[in-house]
């Protein structure tokens, strides 16, 4: 017990001490950002989520305890919205770890020219939504877009992508479009895999198959996590994407089978100027994701438990 | 080590605390004084090409070297202005629509009356103003009455472009163009001039960047009719005269004789349609020829275009439905300074010839009509039609929206429970219903904030 206390009181050297000062002043700079442009609007964005603040009058401003929370489960646009939301990610997500993982063991071989194939599959993932949207509104395009283009060459007739029977497989065709986001982390992953490893599968026989399934996925399950982990949180964060591609702007909505969730809360601020009830509506958003996030982690980390087993 | 910590953190927060205090110190209060030397930074939300060019603005702070102009431009509906205003860095003058957008900013006070300010004006002469001035009148409840909120920039009754090369393809003979045709007329051409290849549209029949609330509201008051009911706390878009409104457009939407997201053009207001011959008409205002002349483009195109009345039901009535005007926001540190300035880019000759030299829009100062152009056949056609027929059939205070709620919401509400029955996915009487429901919680909550 005094020898415990001995080890708490015990002294940093100056060198240490140094050190940590060095540290926390680099760290500063952070911190203050974080604190003033993060944390601050966070927890001002939650105080507005109790009140009927409307953009206008910060005065008479009032507080409605819990109603817009409640309110946000009686509005049936908010839950509609919110299970296309889901929707789009249940399709979205686990198809592209498929292509994700696909590529990745495909561009983890050596053959000429899988340098440039690998910035080709990566540039998609941090080209901006908004750009992305646009392109692919332009490419959509009943009239002159380039897939009735080619539908038109095969002697069919144009195809209304962006109206309300075709927008929904759009928009997973345009999201699909940017699963190679994580390739270049499974990559590094796969490099990482000793090459004995794999040697001593095949010597006990296993095939191509086998080794994918019995070494490459189990050794890129953290990468996949983390996939599935930004996937949902960019799935329930989805705003601009649909928007873009059905070409009206930041101040209207997109057609029903993509009017996602941030759409319906952006509305409920920019338009209707629900400023409280739209927070109240992101802070839904952020349980989901938070209860969403330990429940992957909790099903990741059994999973590793099982492969180490 | 944890005491050395708690410092940088508490000298962390301390830090935040005191920037977070400097930031809200600005809160609501336009005019920034005191960076600069002493000088006033007016911020505006109309951008220089919209105002003729960044000469206009450049030339007034020569004129006046204690003020700075601060260009933050919007649109119509922008969340730009109210993430200003609700973050508290409002602008000084703020670019706003006429006719959708007035009455919501005046009901939640964004917008300054502007009466006391013109008292002292020597270039503000209400005798040489159009009309058009009573659209920026309001006294919570209707316009053309109550104080004065704003002074349209330039404006223009809507009128009706014709493509005379689809019109001579069709075989339609060219429209009157001292006669305004009846709405029946008008969806019998629309229909004619569309070209289909299958299902590729080649041309539409006609184009509008007003969106279906506004065009309602037009077609309805040219029968004396409205959208909405008395006192603007709802609509009557389940009456029958509303359903038979919604039809006819719909009906449009439906061929391509209208544009729509059934059968879209990419281009929404009309003028690279129209050069393409892809669109038979465009309903739009005189702005519709500043649009070329802007770009340098009017003589590829005058010998194509005819201005002439846009349709009208029973009353023979011009509306300026896309005006845009400018006000000064209510809570501004510098309203005599940001007044000036309105002015200067509203009435004086500088900045308002730079606009009507090239035929921009209609200047809202009478004494400025003579700079227009009026020298080609093309000039005289488009001015002769506005000042025979528009300018004498032009009312300001026919048409106006629900000052409870903003027209963003009710546009986005067509959007949403309009479009669906476009594809067969909703019937008429149902969106219009929702859409009505919708408006009435929405007036409530506005009513119930502005305190009434």
């Amino acid at each position: 017990m005094i020898m415990k206390a001995n080890k708490k009181r015990k002294k940093l050297s100056p060198m240490q001490r140094s050190n940590y000062r060095a540290f926390y002043f680099m760290m500063a700079p952070f911190l203050l950002l974080f604190i003033v442009y993060r944390l601050f609007p966070m927890i001002w964005g939650l105080y507005i989520s109790f009140t009927n603040y409307s953009g206008f009058n910060m005065g008479s401003m009032a507080n409605v305890g819990w109603k817009n929370y409640i309110r946000a489960f009686e509005d049936s646009q908010a839950m509609i919205s919110l299970g296309r939301t889901f929707l789009i990610g249940i399709i979205t997500i686990p198809a592209s770890m498929v292509i994700c993982n696909v590529m990745a063991i495909a561009l983890s071989m050596k053959f000429k020219g899988v340098g440039i194939l690998r910035t080709i599959f990566y540039i998609p993932s941090i080209l901006p939504a908004v750009a992305v949207g646009t392109m692919w509104n332009g490419m959509f395009l009943r009239d002159g877009g380039v897939f009735n283009e080619l539908v038109k060459l095969f002697g069919g007739e144009p195809i209304n992508w962006l109206g309300y029977d075709y927008i929904f497989y759009s928009l997973i065709l345009m999201l699909l479009w940017g699963a190679g986001g994580s390739v270049l982390n499974n990559i590094s992953a796969i490099k990482n895999i000793s090459t004995e490893l794999i040697e001593s599968a095949r010597l006990d026989g296993a095939g191509n198959w086998g080794v994918i399934r019995h070494i490459i996925l189990p050794m890129t399950a953290p990468m996949n996590y983390m996939a599935v982990v930004t996937g949902i949180i960019s799935t329930l964060q989805m705003f601009a994407q649909p928007l873009m591609l059905s070409g009206v702007g930041m101040s209207s909505v997109p057609l029903q089978p993509v009017y996602t969730y941030m759409v319906h809360a952006y509305q409920q601020i920019f338009a209707n100027l629900r400023f409280g009830y739209g927070l109240a509506l992101t802070w839904i958003v952020f349980i989901i994701m938070m209860v969403l996030t330990l429940i992957t982690r909790r099903i990741g980390d059994k999973m590793s438990d099982n492969i180490a087993t | 080590m944890k005491k050395m910590m708690r410092t940088m953190l508490c000298l962390t927060l301390v830090l935040t605390m005191v920037m977070g205090l400097v930031g809200c110190g600005g809160g609501q209060s336009a005019g920034k004084d005191g960076d600069n030397d002493g000088k006033i930074t007016l911020t505006v939300t109309v951008s220089s090409a919209e105002v003729g060019s960044s000469e206009v603005f450049q030339r007034y702070m020569d004129e006046h070297p204690n003020i700075i102009i601060e260009e933050v431009p919007t649109s119509n509906g922008d969340t730009k202005l109210l993430s200003m205003i609700a973050s508290g860095n409002p602008p000084d003058i703020i670019r706003f629509a006429g006719y959708d957008e007035l009455p919501t900013f005046v009901q939640r006070g964004i917008l300054m009356p502007l009466d006391d300010l013109l008292g002292n004006s020597e270039s503000f002469n209400e005798d040489d103003m159009f009309d058009v001035l009573d659209t920026c009148r309001f006294d919570g409840k209707n316009r053309g009455t109550g104080s004065l909120y704003g002074i349209p920039k330039d404006w223009s009754p809507v009128g009706l472009w014709i493509n005379k090369e689809a019109f001579a393809e069709a075989g339609i003979p060219l429209p009157s163009t001292t006669e305004p045709m009846t709405w029946d007329e008008f969806a019998d051409i629309a229909q004619k001039l569309v070209k289909k290849d299958g299902e590729s549209v080649e041309r539409h029949g006609f184009i509008t960047a007003l969106p279906i609330p506004t065009l309602l509201e037009m077609y309805l008051n040219s029968y004396g009719k409205s959208m909405w009911n008395e006192d603007y706390s709802s609509t009557t878009l389940e009456s029958k005269d509303s359903m038979e409104a919604v039809k006819y457009f719909q009906a449009m939407q439906e061929t391509a004789a209208m544009s729509s997201t059934l059968y879209p053009n990419a281009d929404g207001i009309g003028t690279s349609a129209l050069n393409e011959n892809k669109v038979g008409m465009v309903l739009g205002g005189y702005w519709f020829r500043g649009s070329y002349a802007g770009s340098g483009t009017l003589s590829d195109i005058e010998d194509k275009l005819l201005y002439v009345p846009a349709p009208v039901g029973t009353e023979k009535t011009s509306y300026a439905l896309d005006l845009t005007c400018l006000g000064i926001f209510s809570q501004t540190e510098h309203p005599e300074e940001a007044y000036d300035l309105l002015e200067y880019l509203v009435l004086e000759e500088y900045s308002v010839t730079t606009r009507s030299n090239i035929g921009f829009n209609l200047p809202v100062s009478k004494k400025y009509m003579d700079t227009l152009p009026y020298e080609t056949d093309f000039d005289k056609q488009t001015l002769d039609m506005v000042k025979n027929y528009q300018l004498s059939t032009f009312d300001p205070t026919a048409v106006s929206v629900s000052p409870w709620i903003s027209y963003t919401s009710l546009t986005t509400l067509f959007d949403k429970f309009y479009l669906p029955v476009l594809y067969g996915r909703s019937t008429l009487e149902d969106a219009m219903k929702t859409i009505n429901q919708e408006v009435e919680i929405l007036v409530e909550e506005g009513k119930e904030l502005m305190g009434e």
